[in-house]
């Protein structure tokens, strides 16, 4: 038992290393995580066929084409949705609708 | 933004952005009527549409220019390509033979995605390819060789296994339920084999369990070459942070009894990335000094500021949130999110679970 708390507390404290990386990642661009974040919840909360494909784009790390195949969907109609959810949200980011 | 009007602009920018593009304003204008706040709120959004914005690119984009497409009759060492078999997310899988006419062998070689390519993956399908080179189990597929290609893509070749894939098996035998039993037990021994060596599958589904033309012996096959090792032969922190999260992601999903997980490579994949995301918010709640309750993290109280003009003390490493040592947190999954809770009631549970298995 008690090993498997020493192995879990370091397996935990190596994939916080691993966040912290990722924060590095995104603070590289500008974007400001937890706006982003929250960002995205309200576009959820508007429309979650959008946010889900930020999430699949952004996070996933999905192409275009990739993303369409995951959705069933033609590659031409989510790049339109992917150009509509990065306005959004970048308007949401900006401080909402003027 | 309420849900009518979200609809309601993602309408009408969609149907703008099918337009050529100097017809796009004009029609803006037109669906706007007179409104000219709103017709100033459209053109914005318009604007924002058609630049590319490289700030929403995917984190883990490839950087890496996509491969040299791979041809029938590409040669490899003694192997020649001959079709392909799949095309995956993250691997291509080709049939090859080999061409000296020493003897006929057919295999599987395997090359991971450019997507997929970066320095730490070509690392890590290099561990991979070493890892089932030293599994040796007549359930599980051999590697016979592997090598790199010229323009600098690793391959595997593995034993080329003519059969179908456990479901496809059953339905079209329409087996009986001790047959099904039958299949199922002898693929959980062949599980049970890797992971007595601490290899745990990570991609484990009915598609890549694959039953032999004689019927009689499952095969498990690494579809991805995804054979993971858990804790002992991992080769450094990051990648053991994320496999340690995807098995825990595999046993939170095998619970919950969720096949929609356990099955679908990508959902998977984004789960752990929100997951990351969301414990990378608390941490960066704890750093400001917010409270931040075990259960998941609220929003920051700090008033929103622009991206752009985000503060930071200095450079962006040294700005990076500080955790406290000895309370480590771990995820909690309950459906698509994650709770962060302190491992002092969550090791338990994790703990058991874990050896459960």
């Amino acid at each position: 038992m008690a090993y498997w708390r020493i192995v879990c507390d370091s397996i935990v404290q190596r994939i916080h290393r691993r966040v912290l990386e990722h924060v590095a990642a995104v603070e590289a661009r500008q974007l400001d995580l937890i706006a982003l974040d929250v960002a995205l919840d309200s576009l959820e909360a508007a429309d979650d066929d959008l946010a889900r494909l930020v999430e699949l784009r952004f996070f996933g790390g999905l192409s275009i084409q990739e993303t369409a195949k995951v959705l069933g969907r033609s590659t031409a109609s989510v790049e339109r949705d992917w150009r509509v959810a990065r306005a959004l949200l970048r308007r949401e980011l900006d401080g909402g609708p003027a | 933004m309420t849900r009518e009007r979200a609809r309601w602009l993602r309408r009408a920018l969609g149907d703008a952005l099918a337009l050529p593009q100097d017809e796009r304003a004009e029609y803006l204008r037109t669906t706007a009527g007179s409104d000219t706040k709103f017709q100033r709120e459209l053109r914005t959004l318009l604007a924002d549409a058609q630049s590319d914005d490289p700030c929403f690119d995917p984190i883990f984009a490839a950087e890496l220019p996509e491969d040299a497409v791979l041809r029938a009759g590409e040669l490899l060492g003694p192997w020649r390509l001959r079709v392909e078999l799949g095309h995956g997310g993250m691997e291509d899988v080709w049939l090859a033979e080999r061409t000296d006419g020493s003897y006929e062998q057919r295999l599987a070689i395997k090359f991971p995605r450019a997507r997929v390519a970066t320095a730490l993956s070509f690392a890590r399908f290099e561990r991979e390819r070493a890892l089932i080179a030293q599994l040796e189990h007549p359930g599980i597929a051999r590697v016979v060789d592997g090598g790199w290609t010229t323009p600098g893509r690793p391959w595997f070749a593995m034993e080329y296994v003519e059969g179908a894939p456990v479901d496809v098996h059953v339905a079209r035998l329409n087996l009986d339920a001790r047959a099904r039993i039958g299949l199922v037990s002898a693929a959980a021994a062949i599980v049970a084999a890797a992971h007595q060596r601490g290899i745990v599958h990570r991609d484990l589904k009915p598609s890549n369990v694959l039953v032999r033309a004689d019927g009689r012996s499952a095969v498990w096959e690494a579809a991805r070459g995804l054979l993971a090792p858990f804790v002992a032969n991992a080769t450094n922190d990051n990648e053991l942070a994320r496999e340690v999260l995807e098995y825990a992601v595999e046993v939170a999903a095998a619970r919950a009894g969720s096949r929609f997980l356990a099955e679908n490579a990508t959902e998977r994949e984004k789960l752990l990335e929100r997951a990351l995301l969301r414990g990378a918010r608390m941490a960066t709640c704890r750093e400001r000094g917010d409270p931040c309750p075990s259960g998941p993290c609220k929003r920051s109280p700090r008033p929103r500021q622009r991206p752009g003009a985000v503060q930071r003390s200095s450079g962006s490493r040294a700005s990076a949130p500080r955790l406290r040592r000895g309370t480590p947190l771990i995820p909690v999954w309950t459906g698509h999110r994650a709770t962060w809770v302190r491992s002092s009631t969550g090791l338990g549970a994790r703990t058991s679970s874990w050896r459960a298995i």
